[in-house]
């Protein structure tokens, strides 16, 4: 579609005639189809963490694998969609694609972002000619790996669960019944996931039969024009942010909590930092010194470190461009490799998706501030608050898994204080109720509550942590932690104080206390034993 | 009181909108509609319009109303506008933040400044108990009775007005919050006490908590409203008042003031009533209800002669149309969404140049630039007279001039920004219109599983009938039905409904874990709530309740249910119920899982009473006085068209009348397009068949 001098879409300029009506009434339309597949996967799944949580993004993609619409689904997710898909193009060329054709895939060295996440992606024909793709991100619960929810401490991404390069599971409409055998030979709880596979399969279908549909209705001429011109349409939204940007460079550096191995207490071993640099429409982020590597699981899959920035963007934008490939067109992200945020194989990642992402968004946040008045926001509790729960129930013999995230603290920005015991930045899955949790498993929740006073004072307070107190009521209840910002407490901004650090404890039944590290493998809970899980508080904004 | 079940006497059926309120009269004998008029609407006191409505009656037809069926926003304006009472909530130890930490998800992503529903109690006014029950009603920890004394002494203090008691787990035990309940009554007798076990005994602590804490927060208000009503009427010789509940059904000013958070949605419910009537009385299950007004539009679905339900939703939701969370209420309620497109929308191109439609919207006042009330930019309805659709002098309705001038100099402001002509840009207006809703539609329809081409489109609200046929001939719909009164169908609405209490009963529990005898205990105690409040209806004792049971059931580990009827519940066999729930599964999922047990999650029952024994309306006489007219529009491609335009009452049953064509009505005006063909039925519903274009 033509654009005029002032970046304005005028009726009958493009070279089919689409004009700026049929250009919206398609654009909103793919949108749409977004949020239909999402709905049709998530009416017909079984994991708490899909049906309820909605852990899950759907898209619809060019034929060049570039993102064109993408719900508004889980910021983590959306950035790393067009990695996934051109390291499944990469595999399977489009001219190799045929109808009823659908591809998996979760490999972050293969443009995934960590192994839970479960990238399908359908081809959508016209007159035989691959058009496009629908595609679905689902967070499966459980994908192998050394312990239950596939989301624990360990140094390669072998023991973290089923790796799947990309792999054509359904053929023609037909599912490569070999290849779903190996599957679910490697997940614990198989008969969940293969409804969770089957209702992916067939919301991705829904989303074809509308692309299709439209295709027939405008002509897929049309149809993929405005697929291109829907990306140009955020694309030139997002540059009128940026260049609101004065030209510059601008800088920050954080240290992790640790990797679950070693601690960092600030002069350690895993510094992030990042040099932006602006001029006129672009945006060069350069993560050149950013420590190597970490033995653990923070590592950022280069995918992740993308997600992290675009969400910057798109955050700048207010959430009111509507996120594509073409939104991300402006960003350059520099990573080297072998690094924290670019890491190779045989790195683990699953933490960098989880709680790396967060952190990378404050560094960003804290980068950029002194040139965006808006952005200077404190610093959030920094991650996503994995904590997992497992053993065998002895009044029934069954086993039990239960996987959560927990909220924490956000920024407090000029506009008011951060929010309380909410996600942050780059996920939004939600809480289990109480009530369910302890109908299911021999735990008792004793508390979940804000905790007075974590929020970083200043002329606008921090958002406040939230404590969380698990007690065990039976014994040999394994539990692992991935939280941050034990050690590295959320900074204030423009003169607001830092928020409470996180903290984590076990207080035993027989009255000692055991410190534990925000990130912690293998602990064990015996009946009557408490753990105690705070997040921390976010940095609050302006001084007193 | 004992003849008010029988058909006899008036009905007014009141409706409170925002800018008007709708009154009709129905003859319960005859189902003649004897009087159907709007007045304003008197936002400070609603019950101002609406017993000036029920005077208005009187004095024009000689003649008492026996009955008034009212639906009312009091509630729901004071959620909104934050003018309910003064609000302290009671939970266990450890959880009084549940109101603020929600399910920790955020409404909006991308936002740095995240804005959520703030708790309707302040955190100094939210206090804890020690004590702790378990899922299945165990008592783990004994209340410890002494602390509710000085929990009271702070409440006195802090002069609360309102109280909402909500413990973990307490829908599967309610003594401990019956026990806090009765103290603080006790203490302070002109408090508004609720508790979560009476609100609503389904399981997750924070929904059900927001429910009770709602229904404590607009307590006093709704109370009072209605106390003030139900006198009033009373004094007017009324013999009875019966309110409008969020899932379509009435009930009594006594059950309505213990349980307001029920009335939250009875706005939009009503419309959708008033559509199943229509269907029951057309003999057409399947229909999707509508309604478009000034700033938005709403579609929902009857399913099988049954108005689609939802078991929970959010009230305040959307602030300046962003997404704050919103407070969620269990209770059912009447399955409808609702989007920003209403004739009052206003067009613009954005900092792209794309042309987008609403969600802005120029209101009532100033309204669209062809009221001449001021307004100047391009809306949906100036696009509707731009090229002619609507009638200069408005839609039989005297309060409204349309100034085709006006609206021809707001639209030009939109054309010349694209470069087209008015006509062009009109068309491309409501175009989009068109699509935003069609949308809205599919989202009612097929995100929900259902397929519209099994469904009839019923067009009512000022809008409606303007747009209906377009959005069927997009979602590929076959018929529209114009119901009689389509300007004043939500009163029409309140009229027909039945008197209705839903009661759930959380039990989660695997069915090779329970037995028979349980499932029947359960269904006597859920009786037994539900007599309580039929009990608290006026004019019961010649009234005919029946009792639907239901059972939600789901496989382990899945997070949704699918209902199943129990007929029997006597005989009823929880194997039975199993391979039933199987076999359902299979039909709406395509599958069954044979290696997952099947549980329960909540029992379910539903007592209803028909008010009116019928529900067909008597048909209207025609007036062949009534002159027909042509009107020119224009048609996409640029051209003028002349077109018939009848008025409504003109036509005569089994009339047909081929498009286009344009049917003006009393405060409705009804868009026929090329290729579609209207016939009058008997009872004077419009039918309209589309020619399908949808995909």
């Amino acid at each position: 579609m033509a654009v005029t001098e002032r970046g304005a879409l005028k009726p009958g300029m493009g070279s089919m005639g689409a004009d700026p009506i049929t250009f919206e009434v398609i654009r909103s339309g793919l949108y749409a189809i977004c949020e239909e597949i999402k709905s049709h996967i998530m009416r017909a799944s079984f994991s708490p963490l899909l049906s309820l949580s909605a852990d899950l993004s759907c898209a619809l993609l060019d034929r060049d694998g570039n993102v064109v619409a993408q719900g508004n689904d889980i910021p983590v997710h959306l950035g790393a969609m067009p990695f996934s898909a051109r390291g499944i193009l990469k595999r399977y060329p489009a001219d190799t694609w045929q109808p009823g054709d659908a591809v998996l895939s979760n490999d972050p060295y293969s443009g995934g972002s960590h192994l839970p996440d479960m990238t399908l992606l359908s081809g959508a024909f016209a007159d035989g000619k691959l058009i496009g793709f629908a595609a679905s991100r689902v967070h499966w619960p459980d994908i192998g790996g050394s312990s239950p929810g596939s989301s624990a401490v360990t140094d390669e991404i072998i023991k973290e669960g089923l790796r799947l390069p990309p792999v054509r599971i359904v053929k023609a409409g037909e599912v490569n019944q070999e290849l779903w055998s190996v599957l679910f030979a490697n997940v614990r709880v198989p008969s969940d996931r293969i409804g969770d596979f089957k209702a992916q399969i067939a919301g991705n279908a829904r989303g074809v039969e509308r692309m299709e549909g439209l295709a027939r209705r405008y002509g897929a001429d049309v149809l993929v024009e405005i697929l291109e011109a829907t990306q140009q349409y955020s694309q030139r939204l997002i540059e009128a942010v940026i260049e609101t940007i004065p030209d510059g460079i601008y800088r920050a550096e954080h240290h992790l909590d640790g990797d679950g191995y070693t601690q960092d207490r600030g002069d350690g071993p895993f510094a992030i930092a990042v040099t932006i640099t602006k001029t006129g429409k672009t945006l060069h982020f350069d993560f050149t010194g950013t420590a190597p590597q970490a033995r653990g699981p923070m590592n950022s899959a280069f995918s992740v470190t993308n997600s992290a920035c675009g969400y910057l963007m798109l955050a700048l934008a207010n959430g009111e461009v509507q996120p594509n490939s073409g939104a991300y067109r402006p960003l350059k992200v520099t990573a080297p490799e072998g690094t924290l945020v670019n890491p190779t194989y045989p790195a683990p990642v699953v933490a960098g998706n989880t709680e790396m992402s967060n952190r990378l968004v404050d560094l960003l946040l804290e980068a950029l501030a002194p040139a965006v008045p808006q952005l200077a926001i404190g610093a959030s509790y920094g991650c996503a608050g994995v904590w997992a729960v497992g053993g065998v129930d002895p009044r029934t013999s069954r086993r039990f898994v239960h996987l959560e995230t927990t909220g924490g603290g956000m920024g407090a920005s000029r506009d008011g204080a951060g929010l309380s015991g909410h996600r942050v930045h780059m996920g939004n899955t939600m809480n289990l109720p109480i009530e369910a949790v302890e109908a299911g498993i021999p735990i008792r929740i004793d508390a979940y509550e804000l905790i007075d006073g974590s929020g970083g004072e200043g002329a606008h307070p921090g958002g406040m942590g939230s404590r969380r107190s698990v007690r065990a009521l039976v014994d040999g209840v394994q539990f692992s932690l991935l939280f941050e910002r034990a050690l590295h407490p959320a900074k204030g901004i423009a003169g607001g104080e830092a928020g409470a650090p996180a903290r984590f404890f076990v207080r035993k039944i027989d009255g000692s206390t055991l410190q534990l590290a925000s990130k912690t493998v293998a602990g064990q809970l015996n009946a009557g034993d408490v753990l105690v899980m705070e997040t921390a508080g976010g940095g609050g904004w302006g001084s007193r | 009181m004992t003849e008010v079940n029988r058909n006899k006497g008036i009905a007014l059926g009141i409706d409170v909108g925002g800018t008007f309120t709708d009154v009709l009269a129905l003859d319960l004998k005859t189902g003649a509609v004897t009087a159907a008029f709007k007045l304003p609407s008197t936002p400070a006191n609603p019950a101002i319009a609406a017993i000036a409505g029920v005077d208005r009656f009187a004095s024009r037809s000689h003649a008492k109303p026996a009955r008034v069926f009212h639906g009312t926003t009091v509630g729901t304006n004071a959620l909104i506008e934050r003018r309910g009472a003064r609000t302290a909530l009671i939970t266990t130890k450890g959880f009084r933040d549940v109101l603020a930490l929600r399910r920790q998800a955020r409404p909006r992503l991308y936002d740095l400044r995240p804005v959520v529903s703030e708790p309707l109690a302040e955190r100094p006014l939210r206090f804890e108990v020690d004590e702790r029950t378990l899922a299945d009603g165990t008592i783990e920890k004994a209340l410890d009775t002494s602390s509710i004394a000085s929990i009271i002494a702070s409440l006195r203090a802090a002069k609360v007005e309102a109280v909402a008691i909500s413990l973990i787990h307490s829908y599967a035990n309610d003594e401990h919050e019956r026990l806090v309940e009765s103290e603080i009554s006790k203490a302070l007798p002109e408090v508004f006490v609720t508790r979560s076990s009476d609100v609503c005994r389904e399981f997750r602590e924070f929904e059900r908590t927001s429910t009770t804490t709602v229904n404590a927060y607009i307590g006093p208000v709704v109370s009072s409203y209605i106390q003030n009503l139900a006198v009033q009427v009373g004094e007017r010789g009324v013999e009875e008042l019966a309110i409008t509940k969020s899932n379509g059904g009435l009930t009594s000013p006594t059950n309505a003031k213990r349980l307001p958070v029920h009335l939250i949605e009875s706005g939009p419910a009503a419309g959708i009533v008033a559509t199943a009537a229509l269907g029951h009385a057309e003999g057409i299950a399947n229909l999707i209800a509508f309604d478009m007004g000034g700033t938005t539009a709403k579609a929902g679905v009857v399913a099988d002669g049954e108005p689609r339900l939802s078991t929970e939703f959010y009230a305040d939701r959307f602030v300046d149309g962003r997404d704050v969370g919103g407070y969620p209420i269990l209770s059912p309620v009447i399955d409808i969404i609702e989007i920003g497109a209403g004739g009052g929308s206003i067009a613009h191109v954005d900092r792209a140049g794309v042309v987008k439609v609403g969600p802005e919207s120029a209101g009532a006042t100033p309204g669209p630039a062809a009221y001449g009330k001021g307004g100047k930019l391009p809306t949906v309805t100036d696009a509707h007279v731009v090229l002619g659709h609507l009638a200069p002098d408005g839609f039989g309705n005297e309060d409204v001039k349309l100034h085709p001038d006006k609206a021809d100099a707001a639209i030009a402001t939109l054309a010349e920004a694209l470069g087209w002509t008015n006509k062009q840009a009109a068309h491309g207006i409501l175009r989009l219109a068109t699509a935003n809703m069609a949308e809205m539609v599919r989202l009612a329809t097929l995100r929900r599983g259902l397929d519209p081409r099994d469904f009839a489109l019923v067009a009512f609200g000022g809008a409606g009938p303007l747009h209906a046929c377009e959005i069927a001939r997009e979602v590929g719909i076959p018929k529209v039905l114009v119901p009689l009164y389509p300007g004043l169908f939500s009163a029409l609405g309140t009229l027909l409904g039945e008197r209705r209490h839903d009661l759930a009963q959380t039990y989660v529990r695997r069915i090779v874990d329970s037995d028979d005898r349980t499932i029947q205990q359960h269904f006597a105690t859920l009786l037994e709530r539900a007599e309580e409040l039929i009990a608290a209806e006026q004019s019961t004792k010649s009234a005919i309740w029946t009792f639907e049971r239901s059972i939600d059931l789901r496989f382990q580990g899945q997070l949704f249910e699918l209902s199943i009827p129990i007929q029997d519940v006597e005989g009823v066999s929880l194997d039975g119920l199993e391979a039933q729930f199987r076999r359902k599964h299979e039909q709406v999922y395509g599958y069954d899982l044979e290696l997952h047990s099947v549980e329960m999650v909540n029992l379910r029952i539903v007592a209803r009473s028909q008010v009116w024994q019928s529900s067909r309306l008597a048909a209207p006489s025609h007036d062949e006085r009534l002159k027909r007219r042509q009107r020119q529009i224009w048609a996409a491609d640029g051209g003028n068209i002349n077109v018939p335009v009848v008025p409504r009452s003109s036509l005569q049953a089994g009339e047909t009348l081929q498009g286009p064509a344009i049917v003006e009505d009393f405060g409705a005006t009804v868009r026929v397009l090329d290729g579609q063909l209207v016939r009058v039925l008997a009872s004077g519903v419009l039918e309209i068949e589309v020619e399908n274009g949808g995909n």
